[in-house]
C-alpha cells in the first residue's frame, strides 16, 4: 500500500533541513516555539491525556491540530511524580530497596538491579556467582513480560485490541512464575544489595519451559494477526520515522535506536552480570519506522526466551545466593559516586548514586530510559502526524511516564 | 537412764507429749536469753513448731491416726555429720538450725530405741509412728538449712 | 498489500474454539504461591517486643503497642507490633530482620472488610484466619539480615595462663570492637535487665561512631566501676539480649571494656575536666569501701556532699579486690578506678573498722546520713569434724590473702569444696599457686552449679577436675596432709516444690588424701558493727531495708549491696550504691526543708 492516506504527511522540506543541519546544543531547535496564529480559526488545541486510553501512563500532550494534522505538540509531565529520589535520601540504604521497584510498573526488576548494583559498587560488596545468574534470569523474564505487554499496547493503539488481551494474559502467566520465585507478582523486591532473596523453587525450570512455549505460540499468533496485517502495515510502515542523525543528540537508546540502525545494547557494549557468558546478538534494523520498532521488539522477545533457556541450563547448581551485609540498621556506605547502567526493555536505564559516607544515600538520580524519547523527541516527531496516529507513536517510542518522572 | 516401762498406749503418747513440751520450753527460755532479737524470733518459731507437734500427738491420743500415712521422708543426712553444738548467747541462725536438727535426731534415736525394746506390738507401732514424725521434723529443718547455708554446695 | 496480509488476521478467529485462559473463581480457587508475601503472622510467645521491625520498616507502617496478655518482663518489653496495611508495602524487611524469627508472613492475600480501621491490626493477637499459617514468607537463615556469631575475646592459652596471675583476657582490638558493635540492634531490652540500667545501646553506638569519650560519659552516668565490670560483670544484659534467641548475645561486657581500655589514661579529664561540683553543707558517712559504698560515694560527692568512706581493710575495693583474683581483675585497674572516685573529693579512710575503732553511734552523730555497705565477706562454715585441721582453709579468706600479696603454700593436691564463682576463683588460683592436682567437689550436679558457665569451662581448660554429687563429711589429720572422708550422693525424690535434693548413698564412703582442702560453700554478712544499735537485722544477718528507698528502720541510715540482699553480684551492689545515693540525697534535702 502506498504510504499515502494513513502515513504521515511529510514535513515541509526547509523546516526539515533546518533541523538536521544544525543539531547542536547551542541551537536547540526543539525548544523553539512554533509560530502559529492561534486566533486565525484554523487551529484546534486539544489535550490528549493525562487520563486517556491513547497515552501510556499519565502524561499529557497538548496538541495543536490543523484539521487532522498535528502542527504542534507540547508534552506535559508531572502527573506521576512521587518524589522517589528525595524519598531515598530519607531512608536508610536497605530501606530504599523496597521502593525503587515502584519507579517503573512494567519493568520493576531493572530498577531493583540497578539500585543494588550501585550500592554494591559503592560499598564493595561482591555478590555470589549464582546470584548474578538469578538476577539475569529475572531481568530477562521481566523483559519478556513487559515487551509482550508493550506489543499489546502497540497494537491496541491502532485499534487491534485482541493482541492486548492475549499479551496481558500471557504476562500474567509470567507473573505467576514471579510469584513462586520471588513472593510478589508485580513488585518483586527480589534483587537486593548482596544478591537475591531466595533460590529457585523446586521444579521451576519445568514450569518456566511450559510458559516459554506459551509465549512462543503467542508470538506466532501475534505475527499472523499483527505483523501480517494489512491495516497495521499500512498505518505503521513509513510512519514515525526517526532519522538516524537524531539518535545521538537526543540520547535515544534501546530498540528505538537499534531500529534506526544505531547498534546500542548495554548488554553487549558494557556487559553486566553474566551477559558476557551468554550467546546472543544485537538485533538491529534500519527502517526506523513504527513497524520496524515493533518488529524488533518481537524479535527481542524471542531472543529473551532463548536467553532464559540458556541461563537455566548454564546456571551453577548449588551455591549461596546472598552475601550477608553489614548490620543494615546502621550500614554506612563509603563515600563516593557511581553510575550503573542496564538494558531495560525501553533502552539504557541508569542510576547515578552518590554517598557521603552516611547511613542515607546522598543522591540517587534515575535515568529513565524513555526520558529522552518521550518529551522533546516526541514533540518533534508528532509534528505532521495525523491525530489518530499519535497514540501509536507514543507507544512506539516506549514512553513510560513513571520512569520519566519518578 | 532410768528404766522406762509403758503399760498403756496412752502412757507412750503422754511421754512423747512431755518431750515436745520440754522442747518448746527450752526454745522459749533461750529465746529470751540470746543476744540478737532476730534469733530470738527464730527460737520462738521453733517453739511454735514444737507446740504444733504436741497438738498432733494430742490428736493421736484422742484416737486419730498420725498424719503421715503413705508419705515418704527425704533424709538429707546433713545433721548426721555436723559436730555437736551447744546453745549459747551469741547464737546465729546457722547454729540455731544445726541445734534444732540435732535435737530432732536425738528424739529419733530415742523412739528407735524404745521401739527396739518394746514387747508390745501396738506400742512398737506407736514408736515407729513417732520416729517417722521426728524424721519429718528433721526433714523440714534440713531443707531450710540446705536452702540457706548450702547455697553454693 | 498482499493477499496474505488481508487474510492472515482472520487467524485470530480460531481462538474462539479454545478454552478461556481465565479462572472462573480465582478468590476461591487460587491460593497464593508458597513464598507469597501475604498478610503477617506473629508468634506472640516468641516475640520479645524489641521493636526492630518498627525500626526497619521503610514506611513507618509498624507501631509497637502494649497488648493484653503480654506483660513486660525480663527480656520482653511487653509490646507487640501493630501493622498498618495502609502503609505496608509487603517488602518483608521486618520478617528478614526479626531477631527471634517470630514475625512471618502467610500466603493469604484476600481481606475484605467494610471498616478500614481494621487494617491496622496486631498480627498474632487479633484473631485472623491466616494466624499460624505454614506457607508464606518466613525468615530463613540465609535471608536473615543479622549476624548471629559473637566475635570471641582473645585470651591467653590455658597452658600459659595456669602458671601466672597475669590477666587472662586480652581485650578487643579496634577491628573486633567495631565488628561486634555493629551487631547491636539498639533495641534496648538489655537496659532493663541491667541492675543499674546502663544505657547500653548508646554506648555501643558511641563505639560504632568512634566517640569513645562520649561512651565513657555514658558509662559513668550509671556505673563508676565500668572498667572492672568490663572484665567481671555477670552480664544480665547479655542474658536478655535479643540476639541471644537465635544466635550469640552481643559481647556487651567486652565492648564496655573496649571503651575503658582506650580512655582510662584521660579519664579524669574527660569526666571531670570542667570540675563543676557545687558544695553542700551536709555530710554522709559510708561504711564499707567496696563497689556499693564507693559508687554511692561517687554519686553523692558529685551532688556536693561531704563524703567519707570507712574501709576496714588496708585498701579499698571490697570483694572486687579481695574476692576476685588478679587474672580476672588486675589490681591496677581497680586502683585507678578508685582513684577516679577519690579525686573528686571523696575521703577514704582505710584500716578503720566501724564497731572497733569508731562506733556506729558516733558515726551517726557526726554525720547527717549513713550508708552501710559492708558486703558479705565472711565464708560460711561447714560444721563437720576436723575444720580446724591445718591445711583446711575458708575460700574467701584464702582469696583475701592472695589478694593482699601472699602466696600460701597449699601443696600439690588440693581439694576445693563448692560450686559457686568463689569456688572457681579458688580452684583456678590454686592452679596458679602451683598445685598439680586440683579437684572441685560439688554436692549436686553440674547443671545446678551456680558458677558462670565460662568460669567452669576455663577452669577445666586449666586442668581442674570436677567431681559431682560428692560431699566431705569428716576431715582428719595425717602425718603430712589431710584425709578427707567423703560420701557420694544421688538425687532423691522431689520435695514439695518439685526440686530433687542430693541424698547420701549408703555404703558410698571413700577417702581422699590431700595437702589442702578449701571450703567455698557460701558467704554471709558480718553485721556485728550494728549490734546493740536500733537497726533491724534479719536472722540471716542482712540489714532490713525499705525495698524502694534502701532506708533501714532508722531514718537517715541506709543499707545496700550484699549486706542487704545477701551475696549477689557486683553490678547489683553498684546499682544499690547509685540508688542509695539518690535516696540519701532526697532524704538530706527533705531534712533541709
Amino acid at each position: 500500500m502506498k504510504s499515502g492516506a494513513s502515513s504521515a504527511i511529510t514535513v515541509p522540506t526547509e523546516a526539515h533541513s533546518d533541523r538536521t543541519d544544525r543539531l547542536s546544543p547551542w541551537n536547540p531547535f526543539w525548544a523553539r516555539e512554533t509560530e502559529l496564529d492561534l486566533d486565525s480559526g484554523r487551529y484546534v488545541k486539544i489535550w490528549q491525556g493525562p487520563q486517556h486510553p491513547g497515552v501510556t501512563g499519565n502524561m499529557a500532550l497538548e496538541v495543536t491540530l490543523e484539521g487532522d494534522v498535528v502542527r504542534d505538540c507540547k508534552t506535559h509531565i508531572g502527573y506521576l511524580h512521587r518524589g522517589f529520589e528525595k524519598l531515598m535520601e530519607r531512608r536508610k540504604w536497605i530501606q530504599c530497596f523496597p521502593i525503587v521497584c515502584r519507579i517503573c510498573v512494567p519493568e520493576p526488576d531493572t530498577n531493583e538491579y540497578l539500585f543494588a548494583a550501585g550500592v554494591e559498587e559503592l560499598s564493595g560488596v561482591e555478590i555470589p556467582v549464582k546470584a548474578a545468574w538469578l538476577r539475569a534470569l529475572v531481568l530477562e523474564m521481566i523483559r519478556v513480560a513487559s515487551m509482550t505487554m508493550g506489543l499489546g499496547g502497540q497494537a491496541g493503539a491502532y485499534g487491534l485490541g485482541i493482541v492486548g488481551q492475549w499479551a496481558v494474559v500471557h504476562r500474567d502467566y509470567m507473573l505467576d512464575l514471579f510469584e513462586e520465585l520471588t513472593g510478589g507478582r508485580v513488585y518483586h523486591m527480589y534483587i537486593l544489595p548482596g544478591g537475591v532473596r531466595q533460590d529457585l523453587p523446586e521444579g521451576f525450570s519445568g514450569r518456566m519451559e511450559k510458559v516459554l512455549r506459551m509465549f512462543e505460540n503467542l508470538i506466532v499468533d501475534i505475527e499472523k494477526v499483527m505483523f501480517d496485517n494489512a491495516v497495521f502495515k499500512a498505518r505503521t510502515k513509513g510512519s514515525g520515522v526517526l532519522p538516524r542523525e537524531w539518535v545521538e543528540p537526543f540520547g535515544v537508546t534501546g530498540t528505538t535506536a537499534r531500529a534506526a540502525g544505531v547498534p546500542l545494547d548495554v548488554r553487549k557494549d558494557n556487559p553486566y552480570l553474566i551477559y558476557d557468558q551468554l550467546d546472543f546478538e544485537k538485533i538491529v534494523g534500519g527502517e526506523s519506522d513504527i513497524y520496524e520498532r515493533a518488529f524488533l521488539r518481537k524479535e527481542e522477545i524471542l531472543m529473551s526466551i532463548r536467553l532464559i533457556r540458556q541461563i537455566l541450563k548454564r546456571m551453577p547448581g548449588e551455591g549461596p545466593v546472598r552475601r550477608k551485609l553489614p548490620n543494615v540498621l546502621h550500614w554506612q556506605v563509603q563515600a563516593g559516586e557511581t553510575y550503573v547502567r542496564a538494558e531495560s526493555g525501553r533502552g539504557e536505564m541508569g542510576y547515578y548514586m552518590v554517598s557521603d559516607g552516611g547511613e542515607y544515600p546522598r543522591r540517587v538520580h534515575v535515568r529513565g530510559a524513555s526520558y529522552t524519547h518521550a518529551m522533546a523527541l516526541l514533540e518533534q516527531m508528532a509534528r505532521g502526524q495525523s491525530i489518530a496516529d499519535i497514540a501509536g507513536l507514543m507507544v512506539s517510542l516506549q514512553t513510560c511516564p513513571p520512569e520519566i518522572e519518578r | 537412764m532410768e528404766k522406762i516401762i509403758f503399760k498403756t498406749a496412752d502412757e507412750v503418747l503422754q511421754y512423747a507429749i512431755e518431750r515436745e513440751e520440754e522442747a518448746r520450753d527450752f526454745y522459749l527460755e533461750w529465746a529470751e536469753k540470746v543476744m540478737r532479737p532476730e534469733i530470738g524470733d527464730v527460737l520462738k518459731e521453733f517453739a511454735a513448731e514444737e507446740a504444733k507437734h504436741k497438738e498432733l500427738l494430742e490428736n493421736v491420743r484422742r484416737g486419730n491416726d498420725f498424719a503421715h500415712a503413705g508419705s515418704s521422708v527425704i533424709d538429707l543426712k546433713l545433721g548426721d555429720y555436723h559436730r555437736e553444738t551447744d546453745i549459747h548467747h551469741e547464737l546465729n541462725y546457722q547454729q540455731a538450725l544445726q541445734l534444732a536438727i540435732k535435737r530432732e535426731m536425738v528424739a529419733q534415736q530415742l523412739y528407735l530405741f524404745l521401739a527396739s525394746i518394746s514387747e508390745n506390738g501396738k506400742h512398737r507401732e506407736l514408736f515407729d509412728g513417732l520416729y517417722k514424725e521426728e524424721s519429718k521434723h528433721k526433714e523440714r529443718l534440713e531443707l531450710m538449712y540446705d536452702d540457706d547455708f548450702m547455697r553454693e554446695n | 498489500m498482499s493477499l496474505k496480509d488481508v487474510i492472515s488476521p482472520f487467524y485470530a478467529w480460531k481462538k474462539t474454539l479454545d478454552k478461556p485462559y481465565t479462572i472462573k473463581n480465582p478468590i476461591a480457587e487460587r491460593e497464593g504461591a508458597e513464598r507469597y508475601r501475604g498478610f503477617h503472622t506473629n508468634d506472640v510467645e516468641k516475640c520479645i517486643g524489641c521493636g526492630t521491625c518498627e525500626e526497619i520498616c521503610q514506611n513507618e507502617a509498624i507501631d509497637m503497642v502494649p497488648v493484653q496478655g503480654a506483660d513486660p518482663q525480663r527480656g520482653d518489653s511487653g509490646l507487640r507490633p501493630k501493622i498498618d496495611y495502609g502503609r505496608c508495602c509487603w517488602c518483608a524487611l521486618c520478617v528478614d530482620v526479626c531477631p527471634t524469627g517470630s514475625l512471618g508472613m502467610s500466603n493469604e492475600y484476600k481481606w475484605v472488610t467494610p471498616d478500614a480501621e481494621e487494617y491496622g491490626f496486631i498480627p498474632g493477637v487479633d484473631i485472623k484466619p491466616w494466624n499460624g499459617a505454614e506457607k508464606g514468607y518466613k525468615r530463613s537463615d540465609e535471608a536473615w539480615l543479622l549476624r548471629p556469631g559473637l566475635k570471641n575475646m582473645p585470651v591467653v592459652e590455658p597452658e600459659e595462663r595456669r602458671q601466672t596471675f597475669d590477666e587472662m583476657a586480652l581485650g578487643y582490638n579496634d577491628n573486633l570492637a567495631l565488628l561486634e558493635a555493629n551487631r547491636c540492634l539498639e533495641c534496648g531490652i538489655c537496659v532493663e535487665a541491667c541492675p543499674t540500667h546502663m544505657d547500653i545501646p548508646q554506648y555501643i553506638k558511641a563505639i560504632r561512631e568512634n566517640r569513645l569519650e562520649d561512651g565513657l560519659q555514658i558509662l559513668y552516668d550509671t556505673n563508676p566501676f565500668s572498667e572492672s565490670c568490663g572484665r567481671i560483670c555477670t552480664a544480665h544484659c547479655q542474658d536478655a539480649c535479643a540476639m541471644a534467641h537465635n544466635g550469640d548475645a552481643i559481647g556487651i561486657r567486652w565492648l564496655k571494656r573496649y571503651i575503658t581500655d582506650n580512655t582510662w589514661q584521660r579519664r579524669d579529664d574527660i569526666l571531670h575536666g570542667d570540675n563543676r561540683i557545687t558544695e553542700r553543707e551536709k555530710s554522709v558517712a559510708i561504711i564499707g569501701g567496696g563497689p556499693s559504698g564507693l559508687s554511692a560515694a561517687y554519686y553523692l560527692r558529685q551532688q556536693g556532699y561531704t563524703v567519707t568512706v570507712y574501709e576496714k581493710h588496708d585498701k579499698a575495693g571490697g570483694m572486687l579486690r579481695y574476692g576476685i583474683p588478679e587474672y580476672r581483675l588486675p589490681k591496677a585497674v581497680l586502683d585507678r578506678e578508685i582513684e577516679t572516685i577519690t579525686r573528686i573529693g571523696v575521703q577514704l579512710k582505710t584500716g578503720v573498722a566501724i564497731g572497733g575503732d569508731i562506733s556506729f553511734e558516733q558515726l551517726r552523730r557526726e554525720n547527717d546520713a549513713v550508708y552501710i555497705a559492708v558486703g558479705a565477706q565472711k565464708g560460711t562454715a561447714m560444721p563437720i569434724e576436723g575444720m580446724e585441721t591445718p591445711g583446711v582453709y575458708i575460700g574467701v579468706d584464702f582469696l583475701d590473702r592472695i589478694a593482699a600479696g601472699e602466696r600460701p603454700d597449699i601443696g600439690s593436691r588440693v581439694l576445693v569444696v563448692g560450686g559457686g564463682n568463689t569456688a572457681m576463683d579458688v580452684c583456678r588460683s590454686s592452679v596458679r599457686l602451683g598445685a598439680a592436682e586440683v579437684s572441685v567437689l560439688y554436692r549436686r550436679t553440674e547443671k545446678e552449679m551456680p558458677a558462670n558457665a565460662e568460669e567452669i569451662e576455663e577452669a577445666r581448660e586449666e586442668g581442674v577436675r570436677f567431681d559431682f554429687l560428692v560431699s566431705p563429711v569428716r576431715i582428719s589429720r595425717l602425718e603430712t596432709g589431710l584425709r578427707v572422708e567423703c560420701r557420694r550422693m544421688k538425687l532423691g525424690e522431689p520435695d514439695a516444690s518439685g526440686r530433687r535434693r542430693p541424698v547420701p548413698l549408703e555404703g558410698s564412703e571413700f577417702t581422699l588424701d590431700v595437702d589442702s582442702c578449701i571450703m567455698a560453700i557460701g558467704q554471709k554478712v558480718d553485721s556485728s558493727m550494728a549490734h546493740g544499735t536500733d537497726v533491724h537485722i534479719t536472722r540471716w544477718g542482712t540489714f532490713e531495708v525499705d525495698a524502694e528507698t534502701l532506708q533501714t528502720n532508722v531514718p537517715g541510715v541506709f543499707a545496700g549491696g550484699d549486706c542487704e540482699s545477701g551475696p549477689d553480684d557486683a553490678i547489683k551492689a553498684i546499682a544499690d550504691g547509685k540508688k542509695a545515693a539518690w535516696f540519701i540525697a532526697k532524704y538530706l534535702q527533705a531534712e533541709h526543708n
